[in-house]
């Protein structure tokens, strides 16, 4: 026991010492081949333009899938695989750099919406089948929604799309009957029933809910084992926590699918290698055919170097991921916001970022609203862009102040990391005269503490866009709305911001009608207020290096995927 | 010797049984709530109680327990109202992140442990001990100084420091070794002996690295002691070759201390050696301990802790017996 | 004739932590064909030193060795390792104090005899193990067929001190060294294994050397003596010369020190003072500082000169007062009072 205990502990120092061991610096990456003038941020697609068809791609990962089931999933590893498997009613198309494009993929077109805003009716395409030559119809599609109601089989079941329907007491197929909100006129034609407008709702229904799953062959909660294709590949073979093989699916029929090139013939997914192995046999090229799904592609801060070699560069793919990482600030803690201010204002943001690994790993942001959104407005913060401290201001604005003497930031104890985020903090702190305590928290239940009792006065999360990461809404509503009813802060707003006026406002807008840019720019001019008060500090927006072996061609970093597109992913023999 | 055994296993299954219940309770009132893991970071708190009476979570502390012990008897029932499914004998759950039956993990992690430890295990036996004799027989001389000198720095290095530079330097840079494949499990296998042993080849040396070390230290210790036993001296007094002082009379008596030693390392090893398979991608018991231990992975952990325990004891006894064989002093009741 | 057995002017120092310790300081010995020798003297005299030395178990050692060895006409210091193994066991045989830790734990009694047999002979293993049940016959082991079986720990301190005699002699050595072959037996017992080794002896007519600190014992075995104190002979001579005439201010204290010689068990004689440091030996005499004859030897002759060996009618003795007369026979009472 005790030996097994301290083996674990040096694992997490082992991933720290990966971390922490030379750290690539403030050089930012080198994207585009424009020359001097180049932004160091734009994306980088490995060998483009490739249509040749054959060959197979090994995917190189740590850890096995937790899930294929479509119905069970939340994570985004299996969203970027399930691309090959399933189809949804419409699709997240990726383009490097840049949020996905809702298109359709099933459906006929991304959705007809009602005068009122709460109706929205899909037809599906001709020509779709199951791996077994069944056809594709509505029902199959509402069957894979209700599955997703069945919370208690299905702990990871996808919820967004479920919390805009109408029938909220449903309980899925196994002990329900048929769910209300939505309807299947013809086999056709799937009609869903909203709560309230929301002008997002044809991202809602590309997210993996939709995937049709025949009931028949719904073998609950081991069809992760064998999922049904209705996409280009089904699976040959899957040895759990070893090796799955994906082949191609007979009954897909590419006329209804420009979506996916589906070039290669098979994926080869190896579901356990450890990080070093994968960065490693990336870098060397051991395996011209290999890709990796892992976050950051596997590089750590001390793989920086080899990130710089030219030949390795040349088959680095790259891009911006949605995802932004915050310091919250507990407002129910920290009430007074010249306070929250000072101490923002005071952080090491530079610092924050070279425990990430670097400008490679990130650029520094003083918004979580990206240019990439819709209707996006300028945001104004003191916060300064090249992340340094404003000391000085930081303390004049405390001048007077009842400044609290001690606060607790809390960490997942996982990750070496956000240990050292912590230190930074704990320096910069100092120079106000507050003594910050440094709290692990198990990382299996990180999030679920920032959202209990148990909230530290500060704390890191990251937001990676939601089910539309190009929607202002779905990172603003989250972050810092206010519950259901409107009356208290919401579940994920970790800091805990609640303001009468502003979460009204939020409130409110929640329903309104209009085109994605209206209502863009009005959620980041609510932001804009909110932010003024400072109830969180925006540290870094993700940037994703991933190596690819020789062979891979059109090898793009998916926004979403935060890892190689799996549906546009190409092989040269 | 047969009620030896019989008494020894009866201990040891009442060990188990302590063991799982210290595990269940350090999980159970621990401060990881599994359900929260296995919902993620969306997830709201009646989702979390979702979760938690799909995982079984919600009942009474002895409830689940006496659920686990009955798995390990009979087949068991899991799951939610409607999507129960049959667990068979013996039954460790299922996982919690994967769903995956948790017997079948244990089956199939343990052959790479297996590959993983007895080959390591030979190589630091053969090594460390074979030095540590060695450094014995020519106690005080260049041979031995040197040998104590490199094996200090042998324990000194920690596994992720041999690993990796291995891994860099004979994989990635002069790639002499290929990289661990978990297509290759066992030395019977299709790919046959070679493959098998390249394959774990470098992971073997990571660990005789470390091990060999205080195997050359307690064989060179003892073999020291021995050497100066006075039956030593008697065997050389019969004008015995120095093969036969040295091995038949020396090693015979001073194998004891590295046998016990080399049972209770077994026995710990096979309970997966954690970071020597993370660093070389050996999908044993080590690496799917951590991987359940960091996602809160109750059932996983339970099967893994327990079956880990089961090789220490279990190995305990086996040293217990060896000694019997080895020492006829010693008697077995 | 020469002597089967001859030591000269022998040397034995090993190193330690805090300098050379000399074990033996030139020392002398010799031996004739199926003789038997007693060598007597406290802990620490260098009795044991000088049997291993012949064995040549300090070979390989740290032990710095001087002086001369020979045996039959072989200068066994010479020998390398491998070449003294004929002479081991074969020529040469060796009984040790302590039968328990002397023999290996791990292996039957009749596996060791017979292991000691093979490695001499040609034999197999079958025949090696009747030569060992033959032999544990003839040291007195009752049912020798069973107990050939038997580990060491298993057979009573007697019947351990048979076998390892059974184990010394199965090739017949030349020459026999008892190292304190009865220390560590009670009384009984000794008398019965002192019986067992002459009895052998004259049935194999092999030379032995007796180790021992019992003079008592050295009477009743032995034809000559050898006295040693602090790694050299101090005098030699045959036990009656010995026991009518003891020369040396040393032999005296032991006489003295001995029960039944003194006729009175309540009035046991100690020498005073204790065995000389071995680390600085004195430059004089190594038993000045605990002789009472060394204030009478003029020119304080005994604390800067070391004395030489004299021998006169066949006694030796290394004394200055001896050698100018200043000690006679009468002084015994005086040293023992």
């Amino acid at each position: 026991m005790n030996s097994r205990a301290t083996k674990l502990l040096s694992v997490a120092a082992v991933a720290a010492l990966a971390l922490t061991g030379c750290a690539g610096g403030s050089k930012a990456p080198q994207g585009g081949q424009d020359g001097a003038q180049a932004d160091p941020y734009a994306p980088v697609i490995v060998q483009s333009g490739f249509a040749e068809k054959g060959g197979n791609v090994n995917v190189l990962m740590s850890a096995d899938f937790a899930t294929l089931d479509p119905g069970n999933s939340n994570y985004v590893q299996t969203a970027n695989v399930g691309q090959l498997y399933y189809r949804t009613l419409t699709m997240a198309k990726e383009t490097a750099g840049q949020p996905p494009k809702i298109v359709p993929d099933l459906a006929t077109d991304t959705g007809k919406v009602s005068k009122d805003g709460k109706t929205w009716t899909y037809t599906l395409k001709d020509g779709l089948k199951f791996e077994d030559g069944t056809p594709i119809t509505s029902k199959d599609i509402k069957y894979g929604v209700e599955r997703t109601y069945a919370r208690d089989v299905y702990t990871q079941a996808p919820q967004e799309l479920n919390s805009a329907l109408t029938d909220d007491g449903y309980k899925g197929p196994y002990s329900d009957d048929d769910l209300e909100a939505i309807e299947t006129p013809d086999d056709k034609t799937i009609v869903f029933h909203l709560k309230q407008p929301f002008a997002e709702f044809p991202a809602l229904v590309s997210r993996s809910n939709t995937a049709p799953v025949p009931e028949k062959k719904d073998t609950k909660l081991d069809y992760t084992n064998h999922p049904v294709s209705s996409g280009p590949y089904k699976v040959k073979s899957y040895d759990r926590g070893r090796e799955l093989v994906l082949e191609r699916n007979e009954n897909w029929d590419p006329a209804t699918d420009p979506n996916r090139s589906a070039l290669p013939d098979t994926f080869t997914f190896s579901l356990s290698s450890s990080q070093a192995t994968i960065s490693q046999k990336l870098i060397s090229d051991a395996d011209p055919n290999a890709i990796t799904l892992d976050s950051n592609g596997a590089m750590q801060a001390s793989d920086t170097a080899s990130l710089n070699d030219a030949k390795v560069k040349a088959r680095t793919a790259s891009g911006f991921l949605g995802c932004i990482d915050v310091i919250d600030l507990n407002t129910e803690t920290i009430k007074d916001p010249d306070v929250r201010k000072a101490i923002a204002l005071a952080m090491d943001r530079e610092a924050i970022q070279v425990q990430y690994g670097g400008a490679r790993f990130g650029q520094l942001v003083t918004s979580q609203l990206t240019p990439q959104m819709v209707g996006v407005t300028e945001q104004k913060t003191d916060l300064s862009a090249d992340g340094k401290p404003k000391l000085e201001e930081a303390k004049a604005l405390l001048e007077g102040k009842d400044v609290p003497k001690n606060l607790v930031y809390g960490y997942a104890n996982s990750t070496e990391r956000y240990k050292n985020v912590g230190t930074v903090l704990q320096q910069n702190l100092k120079e106000l005269g507050i003594e910050l305590e440094l709290r692990p928290i198990p990382a299996a239940n990180y999030y679920s503490t920032l959202a209990g009792k148990e909230m530290p006065d500060i704390a890191r999360s990251g937001w990676c866009g939601g089910a539309d990461s190009s929607s202002a809404r779905m990172t603003v509503d989250p972050n810092l709305g206010p519950s259901l009813d409107g009356k208290t802060y919401g579940f994920s707003n970790i800091p805990r911001f609640y303001d009468k006026d502003l979460s009204k406002k939020m409130y409110e807008l929640r329903g309104a009608n209009g085109t994605p840019e209206e209502l863009g720019a009005k959620w980041s001019e609510i932001y804009n207020e909110v932010m003024a008060t400072y109830p969180l500090v925006p540290t870094m927006h993700s940037y994703t290096n991933s190596v690819v072996g020789s062979n891979i061609r059109n090898a793009q970093v998916g926004y979403f995927f935060g890892a190689i597109d799996l549906s546009t992913v190409g092989v040269a023999k | 010797m047969v009620s030896f055994l019989f008494r020894r296993f009866g201990a040891m299954l009442l060990l188990l049984l302590v063991v799982s219940f210290i595990t269940f309770t350090l999980f159970h009132f621990g401060p990881a709530d599994p359900a929260s893991a296995a919902c993620g970071q969306e997830c709201t708190p009646d989702r979390v109680e979702q979760a938690r009476v799909a995982l079984g979570l919600d009942k009474p502390f002895f409830v689940q327990y006496f659920a686990f012990l009955s798995g390990l008897v009979g087949p068991r029932m899991l799951g939610a109202p409607g999507a129960e499914q049959m667990c068979a004998w013996p039954c460790l759950g299922k996982s919690f992140q994967t769903n995956e039956n948790v017997t079948d993990m244990i089956a199939n992690a343990l052959p790479y442990t297996l590959s993983l430890a007895i080959g390591a295990v030979l190589m630091w036996t053969i090594v460390g001990v074979g030095f540590g004799l060695l450094a014995a027989m020519r106690k005080g001389k260049l041979t031995d100084r040197f040998i104590v000198g490199a094996s200090s720095i042998g324990v000194s290095l920690p596994i992720p420091v041999t690993g990796l530079v291995l891994l860099l330097v004979f994989v990635g840079t002069l790639g002499w070794f290929p990289f661990t494949t978990n297509q290759i499990v066992s030395p019977f296998g299709e790919a046959g002996f070679g493959a098998w042993v390249t394959n774990y080849f470098l992971a073997w040396v990571a660990l005789a690295v470390l091990f060999s070390a205080q195997y050359v230290r307690i064989t060179r210790n003892n073999m020291i002691e021995t050497f100066s036993e006075d039956f030593m001296r008697t065997a050389r007094a019969k004008g015995l070759s120095r093969r036969k002082i040295v091995f038949k009379h020396g090693v015979r008596a001073g194998i004891t201390p590295i046998i016990t030693m080399l049972g209770l390392d077994l026995g710990a090893l096979l309970g997966g050696a954690v970071l020597t398979e993370q660093i070389f991608s050996v999908p044993g018991l080590g690496f799917t301990a951590v991987k359940a231990a960091t996602s809160g992975d109750l059932p996983v952990t339970m099967a893994i802790t327990m079956l880990a325990a089961f090789f220490i004891i279990f190995f305990n006894v086996l040293v217990d017996i060896a000694y019997a064989f080895i020492d006829p002093r010693v008697k077995v009741n | 004739m020469e002597p089967m057995l001859s030591v000269k002017n022998l040397t034995v120092k090993f190193p330690t932590d805090d300098g050379m310790v000399a074990a033996l300081n030139g020392m002398d010995l010799t031996l004739n064909r199926g003789e038997t020798v007693g060598l007597v003297g406290e802990s620490g005299s260098g009795k044991s030193v000088t049997s291993q030395a012949i064995m040549g178990l300090f070979k390989e050692s740290r032990a710095v060795i001087d002086g001369e060895i020979t045996f039959e006409g072989t200068d066994l210091l010479a020998l390398s390792e491998d070449a003294m193994r004929p002479y081991r066991g074969k020529k040469i045989g060796m009984i040790f104090q302590d039968p328990l830790s002397a023999m290996h734990p791990f292996y039957t009694v009749g596996a060791q005899i017979a292991e000691a047999y093979q490695v001499h002979n040609k034999v197999s293993k079958k025949a090696a193990r009747q030569v060992a049940i033959d032999m544990l016959g003839r040291v007195g082991i009752p049912d020798p067929k069973r107990r050939v079986d038997n580990y060491p720990h298993e057979f009573s301190g007697g019947m351990r001190q048979r076998a390892m005699i059974a184990m010394a002699l199965v090739c017949e050595p030349e020459l026999l060294i008892a190292d304190e072959p009865t220390t560590a037996l009670d009384v009984t017992v000794q008398a019965q294994i002192l019986d067992l080794i002459s009895d052998l002896q004259a049935e194999t007519n092999s030379a032995v050397i007796f180790v021992t600190h019992d003079l008592g014992v050295v009477a009743q075995l032995c034809k000559r003596v050898v006295v040693m104190y602090g790694g050299q002979c101090v005098e030699q001579a045959s036990v009656r010369q010995i026991f009518q005439r003891p020369s040396h201010p040393y032999t005296r204290g032991l006489m003295a020190s001995m029960p039944h010689l003194a006729g009175d068990t309540d009035r046991l004689t100690p020498i005073p003072g204790s065995p000389p440091a071995l680390l600085a030996l004195p430059k004089g005499c190594i038993f000045a500082d605990r002789c009472e004859f060394a204030k009478i030897v003029p020119d304080g002759r005994c604390l800067n000169m070391r004395p030489e060996l004299i021998v006169e009618d066949d006694h030796a003795v290394r004394c200055h007062g001896h050698e100018l007369k200043l000690i006679d026979e009468t002084s015994l009472i005086g040293a023992g009072s």
